[in-house]
């Protein structure tokens, strides 16, 4: 962490709206993205964004600068949204969807549009199950372990690995209905 | 991580997709945000920014270290040289008593013609000023023609001659009074007893001086104790070392930009109290007997503290706090009948004395006690065994200033915390009372009578106690948060200064705080 980001995390201890508002302008994009990750729509993801940095000021004293303060703030937000999944309608909700065909052996990236690739992804993550796109999110993009998800939404981790399988089928069967439409 | 798919490539252009991605969020978002937040702080800019926050710490510690050991040295040396001051007037005082007498012996001696062999002796004839040692100043008389007692007449009186006298005492006044010439045969003995400087009335005249170095030693040695015990008495010294170990820290914490917070605690305690007698104290008249069961003894404390942040997880405290213990003591004692006879003696048949020495906190209470047969035609033998309990109340009251170092586990809201320092106690106020004393055999009733009594003399003026403790914090809010620490203290060292004596206390409570962090 530089002098100026430690200076900035000082500042916002102390309740100093201008490093704030710093914080917020420096990471709000990437974790508006992490949120609509996770989120059902662009409102769930703008609400679990709210949520997220008024916790992660609240709470920034607990951070003692152990580790990157990234990962610190990306794991409340990630929270967050978990939270936020678990409160709607129906919860998080694991489904068993077998007929679903693993049809796409490579995906290629080179189709994508790069400047609209990753918005056009978390649309189509967007129509997934939520429990797949939740598997899928905290094992590939997050890196926790199937025993890690497994604790942290109370599944079992065989349940963890078959979610993520359903899911990379799933994915990749939008992804060729996509590319082929 | 466990069964990844290391060539995956759906995994790979996921991460290379989204793991960098963002997007830009509603305008308006940062506005719902900040109506979350506690209200803005105003920032006051800093006076002086320093790098290196450590060295500010170091630097700041030093001081305070400085300051402390110049304070003591500064007041050990003034003590001491007051202390040598008053003892020089003291022996000055009683110089001067020893004079007032001398005169006024001899002024009897004029008035009623008396003389004793000594003062009677011959002295030398001319004016000499009289080595009377080196404090000491007094009359000599020359009697050349001795005449016992009782024989004196006026004539007698007129052979007086005086010599000159000089008046020294250790503050350093010097009064000389010119010698008289020798007034044989110069003027009626009647009026020689009159002019005489040695008559009554000169006497007088030539006392006042004495008079006016006495009053005046006497209220210099008054303001020299005052000073003694109440200006520079230890026990005063907290008042000025307790804010100059807190007050440093704030701004060295600010100065370092490191956190700091203040808070305020309290802490109910239960205390055991032991106390050993190290050695006999004198012959063998006396029995000691010791501490033997506490009944009940409980204390607590009160106070501010004030903490820096050292590290992450490290802070470093320190305060000032009102600290109250309270004792009632069972002593349980028993002795032979016989051993009366070692001690007071039988006063009667039926009474007897016996002296103990009670060894309390407070240091050795001389007891006596008097053990009165129920019924007093009995027969006692010497073997009997007198056997009985006497309780003691103790009350002291400390200004402690804790100075520790607190260390946190964990990163949560609820934090386990690890707490290890000393405790500064300055005894303020101390109090010490016999209560009851109960026999426990039917044949003999008890009466008390104290001795001299543990006194704040018998106690240490300042003593410190180690202090560990092991406990949770909890976040209320951004800023305040609470503490619930089980905390034990002990004393590190005797907190009788008696010699024959050594009391120590273990203490075990629940310290409840709350910080405001800054």
């Amino acid at each position: 962490m530089t002098d100026l980001q430690q200076n900035i995390l000082d500042r916002c201890k102390n309740g100093e709206r201008i490093a704030q508002v710093q914080l917020y302008e420096h990471f709000k994009g990437k974790m508006f993205a992490v949120c609509l990750r996770y989120a059902n729509s662009r409102t769930d993801a703008e609400d679990s964004l709210q949520e997220g940095f008024v916790k992660v000021f609240r709470d920034l004293h607990q951070f003692r600068g152990e580790g990157s303060f990234e990962g610190w703030m990306r794991r409340v937000i990630v929270n967050v949204a978990l939270q936020n999944l678990r409160k709607q309608k129906g919860g998080l909700q694991f489904t068993e969807l077998e007929n679903m065909a693993y049809k796409i052996s490579d995906a290629d990236d080179s189709v994508f549009d790069e400047s609209e690739k990753g918005a056009a992804l978390i649309k189509l993550m967007q129509k997934m199950p939520t429990g797949f796109r939740t598997v899928l999110n905290l094992y590939v993009l997050e890196e926790y372990s199937h025993q890690q998800i497994a604790d942290e939404l109370g599944i079992s981790v065989g349940t963890s690995k078959s979610q993520l399988n359903r899911a990379k089928a799933f994915l990749k069967n939008l992804l060729e209905k996509n590319l082929a439409g | 991580m466990e069964d990844k798919l290391p060539n995956d490539r759906l995994e790979d252009f996921l991460r290379k997709s989204l793991g960098d991605h963002s997007e830009e969020p509603p305008g308006d978002l940062w506005s719902k945000i900040a109506g979350n937040l506690e209200p803005p702080v105003v920032v006051q800019p800093k006076l002086m920014p320093i790098r290196g926050g450590w060295w500010a710490v170091a630097a700041a510690a030093a001081v305070v270290v400085g300051l402390l050991v110049g304070q003591h040295l500064y007041f050990t040396s003034k003590i001491n040289q007051l202390s040598k001051k008053l003892e020089q007037n003291v022996e000055g005082l009683k110089q001067l008593e020893e004079e007032g007498k001398t005169m006024d012996l001899q002024r009897n001696e004029m008035e009623h013609g008396t003389a004793s062999t000594e003062e009677n002796s011959v002295a030398p004839q001319n004016e000499t000023v009289v080595n009377t040692g080196e404090t000491k100043g007094s009359y000599k008389f020359e009697t050349p023609n001795f005449i016992p007692k009782n024989t004196t007449t006026p004539e007698t009186k007129s052979n007086f001659t005086k010599e000159k006298k000089s008046v020294k005492i250790n503050s350093g006044v010097e009064q000389k009074i010119p010698a008289t010439e020798n007034l044989v045969q110069k003027n009626p003995a009647s009026d020689l007893v009159n002019q005489s400087e040695n008559s009554p009335a000169k006497l007088d005249d030539a006392a006042e001086p004495k008079l006016e170095s006495t009053e005046k030693l006497a209220a210099e040695n008054a303001d020299l104790q005052k000073v003694w015990f109440k200006k520079l008495s230890p026990l005063d010294l907290p008042a000025l070392a307790i804010p100059a170990v807190a007050a440093p820290i704030i701004p060295a914490a600010k100065l370092a930009s490191t956190h700091y917070a203040v808070g305020l605690n309290t802490m109910p305690m239960a205390t055991k109290s032991t106390v050993k007698a190290v050695r006999e104290r004198g012959p063998m008249e006396k029995k000691s007997f010791p501490l033997k069961e506490e009944k009940s003894s409980q204390s607590w404390m009160a106070g501010a503290v004030c903490e820096a942040q050292l590290g992450p997880k490290l802070r470093i405290g320190t305060g000032i706090s009102y600290r109250k213990l309270d004792f009632q003591t069972t002593h349980e004692f028993e002795f032979d009948f016989g051993d009366s006879k070692h001690g007071g003696g039988p006063h009667q048949d039926h009474e007897h004395e016996f002296q103990y020495n009670l060894n309390t906190a407070a240091g050795t209470v001389e007891m006596d006690v008097r053990a009165e047969s129920a019924e007093p035609a009995m027969n006692i033998p010497d073997d009997e065994k007198i056997a009985g309990e006497i309780t003691t109340n103790q009350q002291f009251t400390f200004v402690s200033a804790p100075i520790y170092a607190n260390y946190s586990i964990g990163n949560g809201r609820l934090r386990g915390l690890l707490k290890g320092g000393i405790l500064l106690n300055f005894l303020k106020e101390h109090d010490f009372s016999v209560g009851q004393i109960r026999s426990r055999n039917d044949k003999f009733d008890f009466s008390k009578r104290e001795g001299q009594k543990g006194s704040p003399a018998n106690l240490q003026s300042v003593t410190v106690d180690y202090m560990v403790g092991l406990g949770l914090e909890y976040d209320l809010s951004k800023r305040l948060s609470l503490r619930l620490e089980p905390t034990i203290l002990g004393s590190l060292a005797s907190r009788s200064s008696n010699p024959f004596v050594q009391s120590s206390e273990f203490s075990a409570g629940l310290n409840i705080g709350v910080m405001y962090n800054f």
